[in-house]
């Protein structure tokens, strides 16, 4: 834009360069007008600008958003080159929050930013894997499919708000629910964390337990166009694989269960010496050729290899990201378009599982009139998974079941040269799960400023989800040492498709009025919202493959099934906030929503939800003046109020919209808690007549009366910059109560014939707090930062119907994760030892059997009638809830060089392990579920002083004597000697990175350009033995059944061009 | 710009969302409501469809239900009930979820509004499942409450006391009765719609466990107040008879004595079976099939018939092994089975039985692994020596231990009859034509001499010495016909007969025959002795307490009232 110019033969050219002072990197669209006029340029790419001015005695005004506006007078000069500082506070930054944006200093309520470049160039395929650990009051944890590709963690605002509920927050990517997990993390600009019911009221009943508000990138006014195109490579590794101890200890071991017992030994002293025989390579075979296992499961019993199969069923991969976007702007129109790739092979040695995922997204804004702007964004993901799926157990978790009960001297290969190992065959040949998922969003909008400071705003969004999923069903035929087969695949070949098409849409606008009159700053927005959700799902089977090569159902000679699902629903909400402060010194804001929802009975439909919050930014009165030079900033805010849930049970579909398909187990009995119906299912499990009919079932009692759980959240904090606000300090403390709480069924007697329904009926609080720290400066060309963030909870319960004080069931006082349990005294050495009579559990007791405390000094060990009056020797021995949330940020740059490092952790967990998980016991009830694992304590069972197999004594055993039967269950009542501690302490990344200079960079055509290494979960401090990974035994099934966690080592590389 | 156009656009948009004033109101799309189900008979059949996989007669349940006793021991462990092992949470479920669910059609019954003959079949069935679910009731805890509406969470029942045992027995021999009259009165195709004679089959098992229960117990702390067996022996024996009458069933019987018993169970399709009166119908393409494991070898090993079951077997000339001179010893299984009752032979292999026919025609004998098979590991030996033939099924190629298809029979006339003659014989009024239409039916079978009541043998090693020769020869006949079916639980509880059991460890088959090197103990005569480390003191059946569970504590604390069974504590 070229200015205006009175006379042209006046004029003169003032050029220049502007820079950043800290980097001294060139800044293009730098705002360039001379003082007093209307003429002005911006800077070109280079960061050069070329004016003319007629009056070379003015000055030139610099500005550019995030920087320090910059004065220059001309004096003169042709040339002005000028260095602009970045604004050192966040306090000008601007946040987004609900149906608008904000100044940070003037937030009142808890908020929290992330900023896009902490995300990026990370290998980590999930968005949530990315957040885990950012925020101290954000817990994610592992999902319970562990790290498999495109494996999902599970998100949590401020601990558990509802003991039966939906308690994730709401994730809002622009402004539309979704799922977060399908947005490319390199297109994020930034992620917002509501925390409190004031910054999240205008969200209502949808926003119960926290907001993340994603934002996505969008091109920069007056920006050339740029090209960046990113990526990563990354080496995959398994990490905390499960080792299993050679075939010889576990013939020894598993044969002393069964002899404590009073068994016979499973492994016949004639196998043993085969499978001693076989590890010092006397004997050849791995079975015994003259008796050759039998079916598919027996090598078990007979062979006597030595294999690590546990280890042997993962190994490294491979997986890389691409994203390349291109961006720019005038000052009229902007865009940002990014395409994206995912690959993510999994480790499976055979089988490979994969997931795979693309991403198109779109934004483009337009100032039509000088007061009216449209915005058009559109997105897209394609989602690929592909696992196998092929044994008789079902679905593929069933594989790291099998993992474990294959015994090591189990034999890989007939003597013939066929695959014996079943997993291993089922996994090579088996069926397979594929899904392709498709979700495409739009969304319209526009912003109307008909007067200053009054902005209308209307968007509609569409959001179409598709699904397919094939799941061939395949006999797999495993080859047995005797020449017979077997078959442990689908009894017949056949496939099962399932198209999934879901479609929701918003309809939002708000309108908002904002002035400022001599200090005095008011802003009130009012607005409607509404959207609605329709699923519909289509199942069609097909057996009988004419040929296995053609997955088709018309390609199915068999019996064809069809069925489908179909569900909707629906809320409406109206919400206000009026914002008010005084010289950006004393705030208030005070928001509401009036929300309903379908899945209520009428006249129960509707909820009001108001809060309110203040703030003080105290560093701004003038007394504060000498206190400055310490602490620059102090905000104190208060906020309260109340939001609604109306997820009140386990709506799936809410979190995952775009992938509904992915099944919500009864998404009707969620959807219409308040309707009767009798369930119909198809086929029946039994013949009749000659076909499987449909049958019904008894409707479930109904709720009376079912409404909103309310949740009520108060929130204390304080912010502060100390010395020169290099540290700065966080800190909030809240409490929040949910009542007219949903509450686990209260227990009847089972004469009533079934379970009693829940209602609204209970109420409980969590408490808790957080806290930032964070320290930032820079020693010449040395920067360095570091942040520290601590959260911490506790749950308790208030109401809770439970008469009889059960302690099965939730009563009023306890505590969320409350463990009740005896305590151990000790392991009993000699025949005949003085102990209490403890035959409540079990009639015979004797050497390496488990004394327990006898609590209540009746001389018998009981647990009375388990309720609170009467609890015998239980106490409550532990909390199982994760305690103290920690993150640790640290990062260094100098000159080209950048360092950065990030843990994560949790700072005490306590568990009590599943009596009968084997690999944490070694031996359980059963020969067929036994596993003993290197670096744990499966070995560390008790034997006597006299004992002569090669395990040798061990009367200083950490485990009580093994049994294999349920008389062990004697010894592993939950106890106090069996408590485990969680906690663990992650270098979750660590990353070096080069940039090349800018100077060297001008000399090409490249804009910026930077190399890294990125290395993932490198480190686990952790207390507990090194066989168990503290994440995944918590995510787990209670056997630590689970798909490891990957360890990444990644190059990358960003390049602008 | 034209404000106004503008304004109005946007109203306009605006309006047409928020017209739609039921915005909210988002009825189910694919679910049927209770207010629209029941309206047609067709949905009375849908909702007792679901009864039919409910009562636990499908896979293992009745294989299985024998293990442990006197008949069928595991090698492995004994149940923890007649290890004397049980502790107060081991108790089955006590659940009325079953109740609950049929009373819920039986009152959706009695609303209806449509001609009451469509919808009989099915209110008859829901009345049979009833019956059942109590029976089960009935025989875990004695007392229970007897609920016959829908509860809801004010019903005053929820706190109310339990039923005396003869009350429930009462009423579920009055569903049964119901039942017989709303049920098809043809025989079906056994395995879909229930008829009329499968509930009085049920009904005279269920009245003779209540009449001898009532009749063995009396006195004890498990007996019923006001017991009154013959009521009930009266009813078992009526409602057996109405079937032996009804001329629809027969003992199946080719004439081949050396065979039928075993071939009776090895049919592929029961639709016409003469005898077999319930089983169900597999279809691998329907995805139906069954882990039937008494038909693979290799987990049907775990299980044996001990010794004192093996004794029970008569010799061909109709007397016990202590008094024919037939016998001829038990050194070896084939002197065991030889001269013996031909049910013995087809009751478990010897060595030219036939073991396996493959798919191509060969086949092979039970000697091909009599030597190694059953020893060859541990967790394979069934203990006792002697290897379970009875319901096996010999052609290989139907062994696929995921997908078996071969059908499983459930009920059978032989039953009847054995329920007809043990009731009579218990109310004392049993003739000699009773017994011919009975017991006499099922040996003939066999080929065995008939049971004539003018000449009784008086077995001297008589299992129950203290009854009468006839009893003890009724109850012979009914293990001999029965065992491996899963009755004898149910007939050593009725028949308070555990105390035989008690400190007895089950034996199996002289060792010495067996040349494979086994593990397994050797008592001093030369028994596999398979308890004798495991369980040296044997059964320790608690006489006192395990007749009956207790009731779970859980439902004490949530109401009192309840009452604890005889020495469960309380």
């Amino acid at each position: 834009m070229q200015g205006y110019a009175a006379d042209p033969l006046l004029q003169q050219t003032v050029t220049g360069i502007v820079t950043d002072s800290q980097t001294g990197e060139t800044m293009p669209g730098v705002n360039i007008i001379v003082k007093g006029t209307t003429q002005g340029v911006i800077t070109n790419p280079e960061g050069k600008f070329s004016i003319s001015v007629s009056d070379m005695s003015a000055s030139l005004v610099f500005s550019f958003v995030g920087y320090k506006t910059l004065e220059v007078p001309i004096e003169g000069k042709s040339v002005v080159n000028v260095k602009l500082e970045a604004e050192l506070t966040g306090l000008e930054e601007v946040v987004v929050v609900g149906y608008g944006t904000q100044k940070r200093i003037n937030l009142t309520g808890a908020v929290d930013v992330i900023t896009g470049e902490e995300l990026a160039n990370r290998p980590a395929a999930q968005t949530s894997q990315l957040l885990q650990g950012q925020e101290p009051s954000m817990l994610i944890t592992m999902g319970d499919r562990g790290s498999e590709p495109g494996a999902k963690q599970k998100l949590q605002i401020r601990g558990v708000g509802s003991l039966s509920g939906n308690t994730s927050p709401l994730v809002l990517v622009d402004g539309v629910e979704m799922d977060m997990n399908l947005i490319d993390p390199a297109t994020i600009e930034n992620v917002t964390i509501l925390k409190d019911a004031s910054a999240s009221a205008v969200y209502g009943s949808r926003a119960a337990f926290g907001v993340v508000l994603i934002t996505t990138k969008t091109g920069k006014k007056n920006q050339a166009m740029r090209v960046t195109y990113s990526n990563i490579i990354s080496l995959k590794e398994p990490t905390y694989v499960l080792q299993m101890e050679d075939s010889y200890t576990y013939a020894i071991a598993l044969n002393q269960g069964r002899i404590n017992a009073g068994l016979t030994p499973i492994m016949p002293d004639e196998m043993v010496q085969r499978i001693k025989g076989y590890i010092d390579g006397t004997y050849t075979t791995e079975y015994n050729p003259d008796d050759p296992p039998y079916n598919q499961w027996r090598g078990r019993w007979m062979a006597n290899a030595n294999y690590n199969w546990s280890d042997m069923y993962y190994s490294n991969s491979y997986e890389q990201k691409h994203n390349l976007n291109l961006e720019g702007g005038t000052e009229n129109t902007q865009y940002y378009t990014s395409v994206g790739f995912q690959d993510q092979p999994g480790m499976y040695t055979w089988g490979n599982d994969k997931y795979k995922r693309f991403n198109v997204l779109g934004n483009v804004k337009t100032k039509v009139t000088d007061w009216a702007t449209f915005d058009f964004s559109a997105k897209y993901v394609k989602a690929l998974r592909d696992y196998p799926n092929g044994g008789v157990w079902g679905d593929r978790s069933g594989y790291w079941m099998h993992y474990l009960i294959l015994f090591p001297n189990t034999h890989r290969y007939n003597l013939n040269g066929t695959l014996a190992n079943p997993i291993e065959v089922a996994m090579r040949n088996g069926g397979r799960m594929e899904t392709d998922n498709n979700t495409a969003q739009f969304s319209l909008g526009t912003v109307l400023e008909p007067l200053k400071g009054w902005t209308t705003t209307v968007r509609y969004n569409y959001m179409l989800s598709s699904g397919v999923s094939t799941n061939d069903l395949k006999p797999v035929m495993v080859e047995n040492a005797n020449g017979s087969f077997t078959n442990i695949g689908a009894s017949q070949s056949g496939i099962i498709e399932t198209l999934q098409m879901g479609h929701y849409e918003v309809f939002t606008a708000y309108t908002k009025y904002e002035k400022t009159i001599a200090g005095h700053y008011f802003s009130v927005m009012a607005g409607y919202e509404q959207d609605y959700f329709h699923n519909r799902k289509l199942t069609g089977t097909g057996y009988g493959l004419i040929t296995a090569e053609v997955n088709a159902i018309s390609s199915a000679l068999g019996t064809k099934e069809v069925d489908d699902l179909i569900y909707h629903w629906a809320t409406q909400g109206i919400f206000g906030r009026i914002n008010y402060n005084f010289n950006e010194k004393y705030l208030l804001e005070l928001s509401a929503r009036y929300d309903g929802s379908s899945r209520f009975e009428k006249g129960h439909r509707w909820g009001f939800f108001p809060s309110a919050s203040v703030g003080y930014n105290i560093s701004r009165e003038d007394f504060w003046e000498p206190i400055q030079p310490y602490v620059q900033r102090l905000k104190l805010r208060v906020s309260y109020g109340t939001l609604g849930n109306q997820n009140l049970v386990k709506a799936a579909e809410r979190q995952n919209i775009s992938q509904a398909w992915i099944d919500v187990e009864n998404p009707n009995a969620e959807s219409y808690l308040y309707l009767n119906e009798v369930p119909v299912y198809p086929l029946l499990e039994r013949i009749i007549d000659g076909v499987r009919p449909s049958y019904a079932t008894i409707p479930g009692l109904k709720p009376e009366n079912l409404t909103w759980e309310t949740i009520l959240t108060s929130n204390v904090g304080l912010e502060a910059g100390f010395l020169n606000d290099r540290l700065s300090l966080e800190f909030d403390m809240y409490s929040r109560t949910t009542k007219d709480m949903m509450g686990p069924s209260i227990q009847l007697p089972s004469v009533l014939g079934t379970g009693a329904p829940a209602s609204n009926n209970a109420k409980l609080r969590t408490t808790g707090f957080e806290l930032t720290l964070g320290w930032s400066d820079r020693i010449n060309e040395l920067g360095y930062n570091v942040r520290f963030g601590l959260g911490d909870y506790q749950t308790e319960i208030l109401e809770y119907v439970n008469e009889t004080g059960s302690l099965g069931s939730w009563y009023v006082g306890r505590k969320v994760g409350d463990l009740w349990g005896l305590t151990t005294d000790r392991i009993i050495q000699e025949d005949g030892e003085e102990m209490p009579d403890q035959s409540y559990y079990f009639s015979k007791w004797g050497p390496g059997d488990i004394v327990y405390k006898d609590l209540n000094d009746d001389e018998k060990i009981d647990p009375g009638l388990n309720t609170l009056d009467d609890h015998g020797d239980l106490s409550v021995i532990a909390n199982t809830s994760p305690r103290y949330q920690l993150s640790l940020i640290g990062g260094v740059t100098w000159k080209s060089l950048d360092f950065s490092m990030f843990w994560q952790g949790i700072g005490k967990r306590t568990f009590f392990p599943y009596y009968n998980a084997e690999c944490w016991w070694g031996t359980t009830t059963s020969y067929a579920n036994t596993f003993y694992a290197q670096d744990s304590y499966a070995l560390d069972y008790w034997r006597p002083a006299d004992e002569t197999n090669f395990l040798g004594p061990n009367t200083d055993a950490f485990l009580p004597k093994p049994y294999t039967s349920n008389e062990r269950v004697k010894n592993v009542q939950t106890q106090t000697r069996f408590l485990e501690n969680a906690a663990y302490f992650r270098l979750k990344n660590l990353q070096l990175g080069y940039t090349l200079p800018q100077r060297i960079a001008d000399r090409t055509p490249i804009h910026s350009l930077r190399v890294f290494f990125t290395g993932e979960n490198l480190l686990t401090l952790s207390p507990l033995p090194k066989a168990f990974e503290p994440e995944s035994i918590i995510a787990s099934d209670s056997n630590f059944r689970i798909y490891p966690l990957a360890r990444l080592y990644s190059l990358g590389l960003n390049i602008t061009f | 710009m034209n404000y106004k156009k503008l304004i109005i656009c946007l109203i306009g948009f605006c309006t047409i969302f928020y017209s739609c004033e039921d915005w909210l109101d988002r009825e189910p799309l694919d679910v049927v409501s209770e207010v629209s189900f029941f309206k047609s008979p067709g949905d009375f059949t849908v909702y007792v469809n679901g009864f039919h996989t409910t009562t636990g007669d499908w896979t293992t349940s009745e294989s299985l239900r024998d293990n442990g006793t006197d008949v069928q021991t595991s090698t492995n462990s004994m149940p923890t009930r007649i290890a004397g092992q049980s502790t107060i949470n081991d108790g089955p479920g006590y659940s009325y979820g079953n109740v609950r669910s049929a009373n819920y059609v039986i009152k959706k019954a009695r609303e209806f509004e449509g001609d009451f003959n469509s919808i009989k079949q099915a209110v008859g069935e829901a009345h049979y499942f009833r019956a059942w679910y109590y029976y089960v009731l009935l025989r875990n805890f004695g007392d229970v409450q007897w609920i016959d509406d829908v509860l809801t969470m004010e019903s005053e029942e929820l706190y109310g006391t339990r039923d005396p045992r003869n009350l429930i027995a009462d009423k579920i021999i009055a569903d049964l009765d119901t039942a017989a009259m709303y049920c098809m009165a043809e025989k079906g195709n056994g395995y879909s719609r229930l008829p009329k004679w499968l509930a009085l089959l049920v009904q005279s098992r269920i009245a003779l466990y209540e009449g001898t229960w009532e009749k063995y117990h009396a006195g004890t702390v498990f007996g019923a107040a006001n017991p009154n067996p013959d009521k009930y022996l009266t009813k078992a024996a009526a409602a057996a008879k109405e079937i032996i009458d009804s001329d629809l069933y027969q003992v199946w019987s080719t004439g081949d004595t050396a065979n039928d018993f075993y071939y009776n169970f090895n049919w592929r399709d029961f639709t016409n079976h003469p005898e077999i009166m319930r089983w169900s119908k597999m279809d691998i393409a329907l995805e139906i099939h069954s882990h039937r494991y008494l038909y693979i070898q290799a987990f049907m090993n775990s299980f044996g018939p001990p010794k004192d079951l093996v004794d029970q077997f008569l010799c061909k000339d109709g007397l016990p092994i202590s008094m024919s001179p037939l016998y001829m010893g038990d050194n070896t299984i084939e002197d065991e089975t030889m001269n013996r009752d031909p049910r013995f032979d087809q009751f478990i292999f010897n060595q030219d039985d036939i073991w396996q026919i493959y798919e191509d025609g060969t086949y092979h004998y039970y000697d091909w692994v009599f030597t190694d098979y059953i020893f060859r590991n541990v967790l394979n030996s069934n203990g006792t020596g002697y290897q379970f033939r009875k319901r096996y099924y010999e052609y290989y190629k139907y062994h696929d231990s995921q997908y078996e298809d071969t059908p499983v029979p459930h009920y059978r006339y032989a039953e009847a009859l054995l329920n007809y003659a043990e009731a009579k014989a218990e109310l004392g009024t049993i003739t000699q034509q009773d017994l011919d239409i009975s017991i006499n039916e099922l040996r003939d079978r066999v080929g065995m001499p008939h049971l004539m009541l003018s000449n009784v043998p008086d077995d001297p090693k008589a299992v129950y010495p203290e009854l009468s020769p006839l009893i003890n020869e009724v109850r012979r006949e009914r293990v001999v016909e029965l065992a491996g079916e899963g009755f004898r639980w149910d007939d050593l509880m009725r028949w308070a007969a555990m105390s035989k059991l008690v400190g007895k460890r089950p034996k199996g088959a002289k060792a010495a025959q067996f040349l494979w090197p086994h593990n397994l103990p050797v008592d001093e005569n030369g028994y596999l002795d398979m308890y004798q480390n495991i369980y040296p003191n044997g059964y320790q059946f608690n006489l006192n307490r395990d007749y009956l569970w207790p009731i779970p504590e859980s439902q004490l604390t949530l109401n009192p009232n309840l009452g604890q069974n005889p020495g469960w504590g309380n």
